[in-house]
């Protein structure tokens, strides 16, 4: 196991008649010895990019990476003692599961009676005993994932490296994978770097999660920080499914007073911000509640359309000129068109100075 | 069981066709219908199975009809012989001769299209500048008519002014020009160079397309795993190349074993039947000394020996996908 400090890492591709893409901007992180990390971020956020540095498979144009305070980041993906389970698996279709599993020992000379010892170990850890002769064609997609973690898991790497290893299953069988992968940290403790793009994935499963956007990080932090306080619009934005209501407006003061401004909408902020001017309101589905018409600092609004979620309900309604949705139980019933009343709970209320993408949170 | 339990409610019988007699006629509707369609489908099957039978099954048929009989110029109708001809090549040197130097040709060539095709086909899967130009270059042997292939190489190879000769020389490599078509010593090899020359391009194609359908993940799977370049060469290439490589081996020596013209217009079989490989040999009975009986046994003996190897070929692969 091995602490991973990631320093200034820079990383710029260059196509023929074309200008060079900054696929990874100046990530600086330390990774804890055993902790579990994820890099979230829509597709070319550079999380792969990250990813496949750390791992040796791309060159970086500037920065360093230490592993326990030794920089590997001139040595070969063989040399630095990790460990990575693909998006693909990556399974060697022509050998057998016994052969995939014991092929990394086997470059590394250990020799075959101690090779079969670790075969049958992980095998049995990971319950792929009667499959080891078969080759992967054979198995499903849940079998194959299981080889690839096995296959990983046999060297006994510093840091594992896990590059969407759960989005070619199906939504049934994510979910208990995503449970094995979780627990199978809490057992191992070793250094895992998960890249996702499923929110979900790294909520539940990570200790910290980094959010990165166009090769920038955008914020690190514990699953909860990410959600209760994102550092941005764009991280406010991505973590959180429905994605947080936006509502670009104008701060004002009145004495000691602070209001938000939007078309068809006044609010009185609960503290004042620091920051006057255009500005950008966030609130989660979840936060904002059903009141009656006549209770204080109740907002009109209208019903556009609602949706079943299973277990709740998602309603689409117009609050002044803002689109926003508002999220409740299944059994409330609510119609298109039906004039409602909404109050917004102000201890979840999110200001960004701002509006636009990059507008920062307002503490 | 539930199917052993008796239904609760009477529920009405299905009708079936056939009962009573409106369904009786009905019945006998669908039959006549039924029969019009089976006839449509023969009409409409003929024109294939016609074609087949006339362009494969009868000159097939009447090549191996055609082995049983005497017949030459003067005997054009032909005399049954039964297996005389064939008892007269399994007696005859030169058959076995032909089929010694055949069987080395058709090797020879394939094996070493396939070493040269695989690793020109590596060095094009490489990126680099102008790749494009040279990959649509190296089809041109296989583009060119073997005719001004073969006028091509006997340019080269001339012995008083062909550049292979000169370029031989000058490197020191041989003191004097050799007459590379015209020893027996040389001629063999010399039109094996051709004929590798001339089709390694279609190996290189296929082995070409296989290469760029290989997972990268594999690649770099691999080097993760601790492989280096050859060992990653042998546990991931090659292994991903063998099926395409045992296909284009078995068409390609179905093929050379075939080829006639190369070894024909190059040396004609020669010098002192170095080069004769059967289907010369086949050409040389049939219109050469005008025994057609013959050279139709040479024919189906061929026909016969690449059966066996498509069907050691297809054991082989079914052994493998079971």
């Amino acid at each position: 196991m091995a602490g991973v400090h990631i320093e200034r890492l820079h990383k710029e591709f260059h196509s023929t008649g074309s200008s060079a893409v900054h696929a990874l901007d100046d990530l600086t992180l330390d990774i804890a010895d055993g902790e579990f990390i994820s890099l979230v971020g829509p597709s070319g956020c550079g999380k792969s990019t990250a990813l496949r540095i750390i791992a040796g498979l791309e060159t970086p144009t500037s920065g360093r990476i230490l592993f326990d305070g030794r920089d590997i980041t001139a040595l070969e993906p063989r040399d630095r003692n990790i460990a990575m389970v693909f998006q693909s698996y990556a399974l060697y279709p022509h050998m057998s599961v016994r052969q995939n599993l014991e092929y990394g020992l086997k470059k590394r000379g250990v020799p075959s009676a101690e090779r079969a010892r670790a075969v049958a170990s992980i095998a049995a850890m990971l319950q792929i005993e009667p499959m080891l002769d078969r080759r992967p064609r054979q198995l499903s997609g849940g079998q194959r994932q299981r080889v690839a973690l096995g296959r990983a898991l046999i060297r006994d790497p510093e840091v594992f490296l896990l590059d969407e290893p759960l989005s070619n299953l199906d939504a049934k069988l994510r979910v208990h994978m995503r449970a094995e992968l979780g627990a199978l940290h809490q057992k191992l403790k070793t250094t895992m770097i998960y890249v996702t793009h499923d929110q979900l994935e790294a909520m539940t499963l990570s200790d910290r999660i980094v959010v990165m956007n166009h090769g920038v990080m955008q914020q690190v932090g514990t699953p909860e920080e990410i959600y209760s306080r994102p550092a941005n619009r764009f991280v406010a934005e991505f973590i959180g499914t429905p994605s947080m209501n936006m509502i670009e407006g104008e701060i004002s003061t009145e004495g000691d007073t602070a209001h938000f401004a939007a078309p068809g909408l006044h609010l009185k902020l609960p503290k004042a911000p620091a920051f006057r001017g255009r500005a950008t309101l966030g609130i989660r589905p979840e936060d904002i509640a059903l009141v009656e018409p006549e209770a204080p600092g109740a907002i009109l609004a209208q019903v556009t359309v609602s949706e079943l979620a299973g277990a709740e309900r998602y309603h689409f309604v117009t609050m002044g000129a803002s689109p926003v949705i508002l999220r409740t139980p299944a059994t409330t019933m609510l119609r298109p068109g039906e004039s409602i009343a909404l109050a917004l709970n102000p201890q979840h209320l999110h200001l960004f100075a701002g509006v636009g993408e990059d507008a920062a949170a307002m503490r | 069981m539930a199917s052993d339990e008796a239904p609760l409610t009477d529920a009405p019988k299905p009708r079936v066709r056939g009962e009573g007699t409106a369904a009786a006629a009905a019945s006998r509707g669908g039959l006549l219908s039924a029969l019009r369609d089976r006839h449509l489908g023969l009409v409409l099957l003929a024109p294939s199975a016609l074609t087949f039978l006339m362009l494969l099954v009868f000159p097939l048929g009447y090549g191996i009809y055609t082995s049983f009989l005497q017949r030459h110029v003067l005997e054009p109708e032909g005399i049954w012989v039964g297996l005389d001809n064939y008892a007269w090549l399994l007696g005859n040197a030169d058959f076995w001769r032909s089929l010694l130097i055949s069987s080395f040709w058709a090797g020879a060539t394939v094996g070493l299209q396939i070493i040269l095709g695989t690793a020109v086909a590596l060095l094009l899967h490489q990126p680099f500048k102008g790749r494009s130009v040279v990959r649509g270059l190296v089809l041109f042997p296989y583009m060119m008519p073997v005719v001004s292939v073969v006028l091509i190489w006997m340019l080269l190879y001339n012995a008083l002014y062909g550049v292979v000769n000169w370029l031989l020389v000058q490197a020191g490599i041989i003191g004097t020009p050799i007459a590379w078509l015209s020893q027996p010593a040389s001629a063999f090899w010399a039109v094996v160079f051709v004929g590798v020359w001339k089709y390694f391009p279609f190996v290189v194609v296929i082995v070409l397309a296989r290469l760029q359908v290989i997972s990268q993940d594999l690649y770099e799977a691999a080097r993760i795993d601790g492989a280096s370049a050859w060992a990653r060469f042998v546990d991931i290439t090659l292994p991903q190349l063998r099926d395409v490589l045992l296909v284009v081996a078995l068409l390609r020596t179905i093929f050379m074993f075939n080829n006639f013209e190369i070894v024909f217009l190059l040396t004609g079989g020669g010098p002192l039947q170095a080069t004769m490989t059967l289907p010369i040999m086949v050409y040389e009975q049939a219109f050469g000394v005008y025994e057609l009986g013959r050279g139709s046994a040479i024919a189906v003996v061929m026909f016969v020996i690449l059966i066996a190897v498509m069907s050691v070929y297809f054991t082989f692969l079914r052994k493998e996908n079971d």
